[in-house]
């Protein structure tokens, strides 16, 4: 009796992913890309804090955003200083509010669609042991090149990374302006987020 | 149009498979009436586990959120059930007394605190979202006087806190109160060198005409200001941002029931209107400016409940004239200039409108239909460095509207599904590249099916699409789908089983498809089976199996030379073995992570790994217990190479990690109040390069940590409440930074109410 209740679900089962296969025919197909000559390998796996952050700054830097939004978790959570916060939302209510990995990665694509080349300098990290987390504080240099010339955007970033079976991920971000003459990082996120 | 039929094919293809479900369903059989009471420490058990009452034992509690142990294997988190009293919550939420109690800690058998769940995390959240939607249009007069004063000290490494903060109420007569709030918070970090001042106080006037009329006048000032403090001698302190709000606002509510309109009910009224006066000052780094604001404020909500269903109709706004000047040093170059002033005259306003309609049909479903408009302007200096200093204008609209269908076409048996469709538009005047135009629509359904003995089926797709008009390079669709099916099956009494299959699609198709380069999917799946086994009481063990996929596409040539997937495999046996006042558990994974590039197979790489954890608990008396963890990774990482002569590829190691960490903790609670503990830790890794199968050490790092806290959480006297929290740490090794060396994290509170509710009933009794 007891195997005549177990099969009828799992027949069940079985139509019901029959069904779900059905359904599911091409949706899941990734489109073909256009083979290309070149490439630098940019993401590297990452086995330790400092390669999670040269992956995201190499990814940044290059545009492949694929590799940008894997540097981060899915709880991905930024936090801005709070003179950039209040500055910025002063005019923009909402440009900070429920930052996620996907608004990250979005206005990431944003800033570096906007310029003709962008460049990032990131100093070797101070590191601080959390747990089994790890907290990364570097200073940045972020040049913004376009026609009507350059803009550089200063100050100090910290990223929280945790590891996720061995490899390293960032799950928060904290700017810190830190620069009297120039505007920070953080800033320009705020002021560039797409759809706000 | 496309994305429109995509969409309406997922939402066919779940309403067929919903279908089939139901007609399938009608053949199962129908499993025994066996719905168990839930006093004491019995739950009500899901209709997986219908076939008996289950009795569980409480591991711990903080008054909504249990712990129990598990009832059969498999059937919690980490070895517990979790359940949540969501009725319980919103009472304690919505009760001013306790809604700021702090809670008892979670923990284990052993004491040692537990994490609650995400699932139980978010459920919580969102029965606090509730209750703050209630409070916020709950009009309360408070009860006599009752004052509280605050204060609190946070010290975590080198971030420093203080806050205080008064709250009381004083009931006038039956129909006026009075209350005022003051909030202060002190905030330094050593590491950033901010020093942060916080500080809000709001008083208010309560007046209640009668049951349903109500009116509040309150004043509020807010302050806020952040300074860089010198690091050197010589230097000053800078100020970077300063802020300060006040805010007068009177407000009437009412409510009229039953209301008609030409003899036709149109349900009962709820409305409000408002008039706030508001100045801001701000001063930041470039520029100094303020803002006065006159805005009236209004809301109406209309519901009407007929039979089974409710329909209601919402309409919140505001319009503000403000007056603004600002005084700029910067101009939009970045250059110091002589001070430049700006004056400006602004109009802002929110208007939104929601309609919606519940609907149950009988005991086998239910729907909600919705949908709302928005229509929001504000005027503001612009931040945008080409624009600093001028008006700007952004101007929003937003509609949307939202399906939810559930169903439960018989026992075990229940059919969820969603739809949302909106489109949201924002221009700005100056700055137009940051106009944006987006239609969002998504669909999804889950199929739960339970209804035989021990085990759960369940299904779910997803399918969102986002068209995003964008007066740049980033206009183009990003597409989404997510499908999974979970399977759940208890074997015999000792034996049960999970399996899952999990796949996600995300796209990203710009406009312009040679100026962004960035055309993408990303596909994720994911396929785990975990079967577990207790053969006794005091043993239970379980393998867990996992493959994962994540395929990396880019489209463009300049871009797809970095393709490539990565593929992980994962087998992780592990157990608990339970004997009276000792566990101990432990778990090997073994896992392998293979990245293999479309376009170029000389960077295909592999990490292996191995990593096993020990714990042992130990409870050596009723109050005091001992928890040691022992963790060993060994991993090894390395590319493919093509042998010289050979069409052979082969595996070469690169480099080699040892990890381990060891620690020990000692809990003794002497007291229920009273909590200590010891803790000592090791961390240790070695690195090694490997060349030519010759190790080389590369890298070396050793951690060792030592800390002592105490907890105190007590009431001292009737008034008086005392919370501590305090750890000292000390850690040793090469690289450990200076900041860490040596530090405290302590959380202390101290709360002094003198007329207590406990009091007043004393007094009075």
């Amino acid at each position: 009796m007891s195997r005549r209740i177990i099969s009828r679900p799992g027949g069940l089962a079985a139509a019901a992913l029959l069904i779900l296969i059905q359904a599911g025919c091409g949706l899941f197909d990734t489109r073909e890309p256009v083979e290309g000559e070149g490439g630098q390998s940019f993401w590297q796996p990452p086995t330790s804090p400092e390669i999670i952050v040269r992956n995201l700054e190499v990814a940044f830097e290059n545009g492949i955003f694929n590799d940008y939004q894997r540097a981060l978790t899915a709880d991905f959570t930024f936090h801005p200083d709070l003179a950039d916060s209040l500055d910025v939302e002063g005019g923009r209510p909402g440009a900070f509010a429920n930052w996620t990995r996907d608004v990250e990665t979005e206005t990431a694509a944003a800033i570096f669609a906007t310029a003709d080349s962008l460049s990032l300098v990131m100093d070797p990290p101070s590191q601080e042991i959390i747990g089994d987390d790890r907290l990364l504080k570097q200073n940045y240099i972020l040049t913004l090149q376009t026609v009507g010339g350059a803009t550089i955007y200063a100050g100090e970033v910290w990223f929280f990374v945790r590891p996720v079976a061995g490899e390293w991920y960032i799950y928060h971000w904290e700017d810190i302006a830190t620069s009297s003459s120039r505007r920070s990082w953080g800033f320009l996120k705020g002021n560039t987020r797409p759809g706000v | 149009m496309i994305a429109m039929r995509r969409l309406f094919s997922l939402l066919t293809a779940s309403l067929a498979m919903a279908a089939a479900f139901t007609a399938a369903s009608s053949f199962a059989q129908t499993p025994p009436d066996t719905s168990s009471s839930s006093p004491g420490d019995t739950t009500s058990a899901s209709p997986a586990d219908t076939t008996a009452k289950i009795v569980r034992k409480v591991v711990s509690s903080d008054g909504t959120v249990t712990v129990y142990e598990e009832a059969f294997p498999g059937e919690g988190t980490e070895g517990f059930y979790w359940s949540f009293d969501k009725e319980g919550e919103l009472a304690r939420l919505l009760d001013k007394d306790r809604r700021d109690d702090k809670l008892s800690p979670i923990v284990d058998p052993f004491g040692f605190p537990l994490v609650i769940p995400d699932s139980i995390r978010t459920l919580r959240d969102s029965v606090r979202t509730v209750a703050d939607s209630i409070l916020a249009v709950t009009f309360d007069l408070g009860h006599g006087f009752d004052p509280l004063f605050k204060t609190a000290y946070i010290e975590l490494k080198d971030d420093f806190q203080l806050n205080h903060g008064f709250e009381t109420s004083y009931l006038l007569n039956p129909k006026a109160s009075l209350n005022v709030n003051i909030d202060d918070q002190n905030q330094f970090n050593e590491s950033t060198r901010k020093r942060r001042d916080d500080r809000t106080i709001t008083s208010g006037f309560n007046f209640k005409f009668n049951e349903d009329m109500n009116s509040s006048l309150s004043l509020t000032r807010a302050d806020n200001r952040q300074q860089r403090i010198a690091t050197k001698p010589g230097e000053r302190d800078s100020l970077e941002t300063q802020m300060d709000n006040t805010s007068f606002t009177g407000r009437v509510q009412a409510r009229r029931p039953a209301n008609r309109v030409a003899g036709i009910l149109v349900g009962d009224a709820d409305g409000s209107f408002g008039l706030t006066a508001s100045q801001r000052n701000y001063e930041n780094r470039d520029s100094r400016g303020k803002s006065n604001q006159l805005a009236p404020n209004w809301s109406l909500r209309l519901a009407r409940p007929h039979q089974d269903g409710k329909v209601s109709l919402d309409y919140t706004g505001d319009y503000g004239r403000a007056r603004s000047s600002e005084n700029r040093d910067v101009d939009s170059l970045g250059t110091t200039i002589g001070e430049v002033k700006t004056d400006t005259k602004d109009v802002n306003f929110n208007n939104g409108v929601n309609a919606s309609w519940d609907q149950k049909f009988g005991a086998w479903g239910d729907s909600r239909l919705s949908g709302s408009l928005l229509r929001n302007r504000s005027q503001y200096f612009s931040r945008e460095p080409t624009f600093a200093g001028q008006q700007e204008t952004r101007s929003q609209t937003g509609n949307s509207m939202k399906a939810t269908l559930n169903l439960t076409p018989r026992t075990g048996l229940s059919i969820r599904t969603n739809g949302d469709l909106g489109v949201s538009q924002t221009e700005y005047s100056l700055d137009h590249n940051k106009f944006s135009n987006i239609l969002t629509g998504s669909a999804d359904t889950e199929i739960n099916y339970d209804s035989w003995q021990g085990g759960k089926f369940t299904v779910k797709l997803e399918q969102t699409y986002e068209d995003r008009d964008y007066l740049n390079t980033l206009a183009g669709q990003v597409k989404g789908r997510k499908g999974s099916v979970d399977f759940k099956q208890k074997v015999t009494n000792h034996v049960d089983f999970d399996a899952g299959y999990f796949i996600k699609l995300d796209q990203y198709l710009f406009d312009d498809f040679e100026v962004n380069k960035t055309d993408r999917d990303l596909l994720t799946e994911r396929a785990n089976f975990v079967v577990r086994y207790n053969p006794w009481a005091l043993l239970s063990s379980s393998v867990r199996m996992e493959v994962r996929q994540t395929e990396s596409v880019n489209i463009h040539p300049e871009k797809s030379p970095d393709n490539k997937t990565d593929e992980t495999y994962l087998i992780q046996p592990s157990y608990t073995l339970m004997f009276g006042k000792t566990n101990i558990t432990g778990d090997f994974t073994a896992d392998a992570t293979y990245s293999v590039f479309d376009f170029k197979e000389e960077s295909n790489f592999l990490i292996r790994r191995f990593e096993t954890r020990q714990k042992w608990q130990q409870a050596l008396t009723p109050r005091l217990s001992t928890e040691a963890i022992f963790t060993y990774e060994l991993s090894d990482e390395g590319s493919y190479v093509r042998s010289a002569g050979s069409d052979k590829r082969l595996f070469s190691r690169s480099r080699e990690k040892h990890r381990h960490k060891e620690s020990l903790e000692v809990r003794y609670t002497p007291l229920a109040w009273f909590r200590m503990n010891m803790l000592y830790r090791q961390d240790s890794d070695e690195t090694f390069n490997v060349r030519e199968r010759i190790e080389r050490l590369a890298t070396e790092r050793d951690v060792y940590e030592l800390s002592g806290g105490l907890g105190v959480q007590k009431k001292i006297t009737r008034h008086v409440t005392l919370d501590v929290d305090y750890t000292r740490t000390q850690k040793r090794g090469d690289r450990i930074s200076e900041v860490e060396r040596s530090y405290y994290n302590v959380r202390a509170s101290l709360e002094y109410q003198p007329f207590s509710k406990k009091q007043e009933k004393e007094g009075g009794s």
